[in-house]
Parts: C-alpha cells; structure tokens; sequence
C-alpha cells in the first residue's frame, strides 16, 4: 500500500516541555488508521501538525511524497481536513452554512476564486446547497436551518465532519469525532468514512472509544510517551501485552 | 531649538498625568481582562467636575476630592452595570469592546449635557508660584508631579505587595485558579475598578488647572494613556509609569524637533512601532514561554 | 465530483422537501424597502427642499453604517477610522473638481479606490491586533486623518475652511441636482444594502463570519484568512467612501469638521440599534436617526446621548440588536415547534 499521507521524524517541544519525542506515522491510500493513546500522549498535538495549526520543532508532513507547508489553510486546499477535539463553528451560523464553509478549500483556492466568488455573491447563489445537505443527511446530520448555538454537542461534532468531509479532501482526521453523538450519527459518520475509503481516500481516526476504532481502522497506532509504542494490524495490536500495558492499562 | 529644563518639568507633570491614565487601564486590564478606554472619560468627567466646582466657589480641595470621587465611582460602575453583566452572557470581545466604546461616548456626551459644551479651566488647588534657576515654576506644577508620583508607586507597592493586590494579581493570571483559591473575584475586581476609576479621576482633577477640559478630551485622554500602557507594557506595576513619562518626553522631544502639530502622527507611530518591535511593551518582566 | 455515501440507514433517503436547499430570505426585505425608498422619496423628499437635507444626512449615515457593517458585524474587525474613509470620497470629489481636469464622475472610483488602499494598509500594519488594540489604534488612525485634512495637509485640502465651489455633477447630459442626487444616493443605499444582505449568505460572507468565530476553524477550511480580512476591509471603506462622495455633491463644499473622529461613533451605533443580523439593520438605524432629528434638533442636542445610552443597553442586555433578537426568537420558537412535532 503507498503512502498518502507521511509524518517523517515529527518532534515538538514546548519551552522545555517535550511533547512529542519523534513521531513516523503513515496513512496508505484507502486506508483508516485508528489513533489511540491515553490522555496528553500528543495525538491532538500531532494532528495539530499535519493540519498546520501547530509548528512542529522537528521533521516533515508529507502528502504524496510531497513536503506539505505554510498555513492550515493551504494545506486544507492541498487535501488535508480535519475536526476539533472541541468543536470549532459558527454559533451564529445555522448547521448547513458551518458545512458549507468547507466548500472554501475548493471554491476559494486562490485570490482570483475569492475575487470571483465575492463578485458572483450578490448576484446569484452559486454554493452547491444540495450537495451539502446530501452530505449532511448521510453522517446523520438533519434540520440543517437550526442555528449551530442552539444544538447539541454531538450535533455540532456532526457539523464540523461535515464541514471536513465537503473539502472532499485526500486525507480526513477526526478528532474524538463520536463523544455526544448518538448512534445514528456513529453510524452514519463510519458509513462516510468507508466510503472514503472505497474511493482510496485516507483516514486518520482518533477516538477514546477503542470498540469503534477498532470496528473500522484497517491499523492502529499507538502513542505514548511522544512516540509510537506500537502499530500494526488491529487484531494483532489488541491482542498485544504492550498495547494493554500502555493504553488500557493507563485508561 | 535648545531643550529648557522648564520643558522637562513641564514634560514630567504631563507624563505623570499620562503615567496615571496608564495604571488606570492596568487596573482594568489585570483584573477583569479589560482594555478599558473608557478611563479618558473618568479623567474629562472629573476635570470638568472640579472645574465646575472651583468656578462655582468651592474650595479646590473639596472640589479635588470630590472630583477623584467621581473617577472611582465611574470605575466601579464600569465593572459593575458594563463589564460583569456581559461577561456573564458568555464574554464575547468584540461586544466588550462596542459597549466600552459606547461607554466612553455616553460619559462624554453627558459630560456636555451637564457641565456645558465649552472648555472650562479649574482654580488650581495652590495659585503660590516659586522661583528657580530663572523659572517661575508654579506650585500646581510641582504639587501635580508629587500627587503624581506617589499615587503611582502607592498603588505599584499595593499591587506588588498588599493582600488585595496579591489576589489581584492571581485572578489575572487565572480566574479559576482564583476562585478554587477561595478568593473573593468580584470584590477584587470591584476594588481594582474603583482604583482605576480614582487614578483617571486624580489625573483629569490634576490636569483640570493647566489646560481647557471639554467634554470631547475624553477620547484623547483615552489614546495617550492606552499608548502609555503600550510603551511600558503590563510586566510590572511600574511599568505604566515608565511608560507615562517615557511618552511625554518624546512627545516634547517630536514637537520640538517637528513642531506642534505632528503630534497625533507621532503618537500613531509610536504606538504602531511599538507594537511591530515589542508587543509585550518595552518595560515587561513577561519571558514568553511559547 | 460529488461525495456519494450509502445513508447507513433507508429512511434517511425522507427529507423533508423544505429542508432541502435554503429558502432565500433576501428578496422580501428588499422589496419591502425598494417600495418603501420609493415612496419616501416621490411622497415626501420632493415636497420641500429641507426634506432633501434630512434624505442626504439619512444617505450618508446609512452608507457609512453599511461600509462598517462587513468587517465590524460580520467580521469582528473593529476598525473606527471610518471618518478617514468619509473623507477620502469626499475630499476626493473636492480636489479632483477644483483642482484638476479629470471628469468629476471619477472621483467616485477614485475616492473609493483611496479609502480601501487606506483600509488595507492599515490592515496589514495592524495585522496581529485584535479587538481592544484595532479599536484604538484605528482611532488613533482616523484622529491622525482628520488632523491632516484639517491642519497639516491644508495645501491640498484647504485646512479646517474646507473646499468649496464643487460644480453639480453632470452625466451624459443630465445634470445631477439635489433632487437627482437624492434619488441616486436611495438607490445607492439600496443596492449596497441588497448587495451586501446576499453577501452575508454567500460563500465569501460565510467565511469571513466563520473567521470571526474561529480563525482555527476557517484556516482548516480552506479559508484564507488573511485575504478575506483585508478585503473585508477594503470593501468596507470603499462604501463608507460613497458617503462622503454624496454629501461632497450635495453641499458643493466640504468641511473638515464633518470628518471628525466623532462621527464614527454615531454610525458605529446605527446597526446596534437596527440590529445587526442584517445589514437592513443599519438602513433602520440611520432612518431612526432621521426621524429623531426631524422630530427636535436632535442630532445637536441629546441625540447622541440617547443613541449612546440605547446602544449601550442593547449591548448589555440584548447583544443580538434589535432585529438579532427577533430572529433568535424565532429560530427558537421553530425549533421548540419542530420538537413539538416530533413528540
């Protein structure tokens, strides 16, 4: 299986604090690789790196062997997409319009698509509105006009795997996407993400939920203590004594 | 043109004045996460006040008091009908920042309302003058300078070593920390408010004797103090002083050198390269840990 | 290419049809206040010549309010230093009618064109500041502009005694009078308002209102932040800019003393007290204002007080603006009548 999506020696150290000591992850073409480790292992601080929220202190992001930089914002143009551990929206803004800014990273790539989108805005409609609800609805997402501020929790975890899944991106990371959501939306999210897989798409899963990661994730990865303890096949991980030692041991 | 050294005392009683207007926003900033312009205001309510006041008859300590008074009282009600009720909806900035705005244009606009909309000059608080080095120096001058001064380091100590001050600064750091700590939040910050308000209340009955007060300086008494605060940074107590002082020279050094009317640009560059080079401020303790 | 996901179960495939799409609730307003500026003009401010006074103060007020709309109520960019911006349509008809021989009709794109160049550069000095600081040094900005036109700078703008004698605008043939103007500037207002209503729902408006919920949260949207402030900026500016271009054409002089600092805080409160959840909200607030006025001297005596007072207690009690808190309402009286119906 090639590699879509590469961390190459990703280290990162706050002031004297380190919080990943050298990290290699790769994500295969068609793949869904669970994340797992206890709380403060540096699995949201590692997508924080690939997304280009965070500076790593050391090493590489790579995506088709080509060294992704600079801003989230380009690399979610380049095909990287990705949720908060605490959801990030709009409060103001209903469900369907937090969705659909994710059309952002294919409508507006460069200051030409912003200029032309902002001169098209007051004349005519051009958001493929339907397109996001039909997403909507398959992750379990319904009643789009609710305003976002007025939801439940898991309603807003939907919201933002939506707002990830219409970049259409090459590599999608779910951060803890499932705590609150009921199990139409689980479901639904693990229904979207094998499609994604179907259509060689790359998947990184994080979740403390370990049944659900496990029920889906082609691979594990284990960190702890700001590296990889483990990984490898699901079966195989789980039946691991260091797995049970480092994780469930721990949580 | 060869700097006197009348201008130097002239340039420290104005920068004592900015010095006050800066610990004011510190105050505020410390304790309830506030830029507070609405400080200039308290400055131009009790300026005007005094200036009432004193052209009305009354003695000019009554009217000193009364008018510092007044600061507080404003400072307390900022934190109290402003800045708490909004804080508890769920603090948004930007409507923290729209009402402290408001805040400003209503005391200045009421200001007008109340004391008339021309620009009054107070008695000052001693009319005595002294003679040195071949300079009158009037003892309103020198008397701005003390009150000045004192108040500046009396709050510094209190803050850097008094019960209140201390409490202070652990909600500023971390409001959680603060109420698991057991610390009255609110109290402090009710009390950090009015010392704030007092000290912008001291600072406009100070200035009240030296220049025509209208009800439109609040904004620019707001400005020079928030660039006041800029320069010297929120690291110490002190540094608001530092930075009071630090502004008024260069503000005498710009005039002399550009001439009068440079001035807003000076002080819109200032406050801009200040924040390109040093954005903590010149004078902070703050080592940045990230 | 289209995602296309197996619903994990069959009778998802029902939607309801009206949650299909999005209803464009842009159209009603729209008309309401097309007929609305039709009929106040036709009905009142051809009547008397002073009805023509109060229809430019309300032109001004409200492009000015409109111009602050996209970065501040949208945006979060508190940026105060629209009276420079007022001052750059204006005095830019003022210096290109008396001053040079281009065709006066140009100082509308030019004027426009100067106070967004204004706007973005001071968008991208103050490109790390947020909130409090913007606020002040944006004022600290316009205090500076004003300074210039009104001192400084006299050799070009003629200092606090302004520029006067500005021909009528003349346009292929038709000469723009007050009546004209009046009826230009409505329009003007009119489109803005409408341009900008259908901006706020669109793609680009999404992102900049995202942007001011979550800078995180729009960069991993692919939004490119940075380039979507500045250019809220400049758009901004450029409609605060007409303002000025119309009351320049108007009064045929121009007064340092209307671009004063001052004069941001009165449009500032305009959408506060229309409420801000569209930009319709700044129409109201500048019609309100009008009315007041017309009813005492009231934007000389206590109307900025009251304004003041109002849009501080909105902002304290109810931060939606008037109109927000009917929408919130609303939303939520739909939702509990949803659960209802599915109970």
């Amino acid at each position: 299986m090639s590699a879509l999506l590469r961390c190459a020696d990703i280290g990162k150290n706050y002031g004297g604090v380190t919080a990943l000591k050298r990290i290699d992850l790769t994500v295969g073409v068609g793949e869904i690789v669970g994340l797992v480790g206890a709380n403060g292992a540096g699995k949201s601080t590692l997508i924080d790196i690939i997304s280009g929220n965070t500076e790593p202190s050391r090493g590489a992001v790579m995506l088709r062997d080509r060294e992704v930089k600079g801003r989230p914002a380009r690399r979610a143009r380049a095909g990287i997409s990705r949720t908060f551990q605490h959801p990030q929206i709009s409060e103001v803004l209903t469900l369907r319009e937090n969705v659909a800014c994710g059309l952002a990273s294919t409508r507006m790539r460069s200051p030409l698509h912003v200029l032309r989108e902002l001169a098209l805005s007051a004349l005519i409609d051009t958001t493929p509105w339907a397109e996001v609800d039909r997403l909507c609805e398959s992750i379990g997402l319904t009643d789009l006009d609710r305003v976002a501020g007025t939801v439940s929790f898991g309603d807003l975890r939907l919201a933002e795997v939506g707002r990830a899944l219409v970049q259409q991106p090459d590599v999608v990371m779910l951060d803890e996407p499932f705590p609150g959501v009921d199990d139409e939306g689980v479901m639904g999210v693990l229904a979207a993400l094998r499609t994604l897989r179907g259509q060689g798409k790359g998947v990184l899963l994080v979740d403390h939920n370990v049944d659900i990661v496990a029920s889906i994730a082609d691979r594990l990865v284990l960190i702890a203590d700001g590296e990889v303890a483990i990984e490898g096949p699901v079966d195989e991980c789980l039946a691991s004594s260091v797995f049970r030692e480092r994780y469930i041991g721990v949580a | 043109m060869a700097i006197e050294w009348i201008d130097a005392v002239t340039a420290l009683r104005v920068g004592i004045v900015y010095a006050l207007l800066a610990l004011a926003y510190f105050l505020f900033a410390r304790t309830t996460d506030t830029i507070n312009f609405a400080v200039g205001g308290y400055a131009m309510a009790a300026a005007m006040l005094y200036a009432t006041l004193t052209g009305g008859g009354t003695s000019p300590l009554v009217a000193f008091v009364v008018a510092v008074g007044l600061g507080a009282v404003l400072g307390g009600m900022t934190e109290t009908f402003v800045i708490r009720p909004i804080a508890s909806k769920g603090r948004d900035e930007f409507v923290v920042v729209l009402a402290i705005t408001a805040l400003l244009f209503v005391i200045q606009q009421l200001a007008g309302f109340v004391f008339g909309r021309r620009a009054i000059i107070g008695e000052p608080l001693t009319a005595g003058r002294v003679e040195l080095a071949g300079y009158e120096v009037s003892f309103q001058n020198l008397l701005t300078i003390a009150v000045g001064f004192v108040a500046a380091v009396v709050v510094g100590l209190w803050i850097g070593r008094g019960r209140s001050g201390r409490m202070m600064r652990a909600i500023g750091d971390n409001e959680q920390a603060g109420l698991t700590l057991g610390i009255p939040v609110r109290r402090v910050r009710l009390i950090a408010a009015s010392v704030g308000g007092l000290l912008a209340g001291l600072a406009g009955a100070l200035t009240a004797p030296q220049a025509g007060n209208s009800f439109h300086s609040g904004v620019s008494l707001s400005i020079v103090g928030f660039i006041a605060l800029v320069i010297g940074g929120m690291g110490s107590a002190y540094a608001p002083l530092i930075g009071g002082v630090l502004l008024s020279f260069l503000e005498l050094g710009t005039s002399l050198i550009f001439g009068s009317t440079s001035r807003d640009y000076f002080l819109l560059a200032a406050v801009l390269l200040v924040f390109i080079a040093r954005p903590e401020g010149l004078f902070s303790l703050k080592v940045r840990t990230t | 290419m289209t995602i296309t996901v197996t619903p994990a179960r069959t009778d998802r495939m029902e939607v309801p049809p009206r949650s299909r799409g999005r209803r464009d609730t842009t159209l009603l307003p729209a008309v309401f206040f097309l007929v609305a500026f039709v009929a106040l003009y036709f009905g009142w401010a051809l009547a008397e010549s002073y009805h023509l006074d109060i229809a430019m103060t309300f032109t001004m007020f409200s492009l000015l309010a409109l111009g602050m709309y996209t970065p501040l109520f949208l945006g979060g960019q508190i940026d105060l230093a629209y009276n420079a911006y007022l001052a750059a349509g204006a005095y830019a008809v003022a210096i290109i009618a008396n001053r040079t021989d281009i065709p006066l009709v140009l100082a509308i794109p030019i004027g426009a064109a100067v106070a967004a160049t204004m706007a973005l550069v001071l968008g991208l000095v103050t490109s790390h500041l947020t909130g409090f600081h913007l606020a002040l040094v944006t004022l600290l900005a316009g205090t500076a502009a004003y300074r210039w036109i009104s001192s400084t700078g006299a050799g070009l703008t003629g200092g606090a005694s302004g520029i006067g004698g500005i021909p009528r605008l003349d346009l292929l043939g038709i000469e723009f009078g007050r009546e004209q103007l009046v009826a230009a500037g409505l329009i003007a207002v009119w489109l803005v308002a409408f341009a900008l209503s259908r901006f706020r729902r669109s793609l680009p408006g999404l992102a900049v209102r995202l942007n001011r919920a979550s800078t995180p949260a729009a960069e991993v949207s692919g939004i490119p932040t940075t380039s979507i402030r500045l250019v809220s900026l400049a758009m901004g500016a450029a409609i605060g800019s007409l303002g000025g271009v119309f009351v320049a054409l108007m009064n045929q002089f121009i007064l340092a003393d209307s671009y004063a600092p001052e004069i941001v805080f009165l449009a500032l409160f305009l959408p506060l007290l229309g409420g801000i959840s569209t930009p319709w909200g700044a129409v109201i607030g500048a019609g309100l204002l009008c009315f007041l006025n017309e009813a005492s001297a009231f934007i000389e005596g206590p109307g900025p007080l009251v304004f003041g007072g109002a849009s501080l207690a909105i902002l304290i009690l109810l931060p939606g603006g008037l109109i927000g808190v009917v929408a919130l309402g609303w939303s939520a009286a739909r939702s509990r009548m949803r659960k209802e119906d599915k109970l």
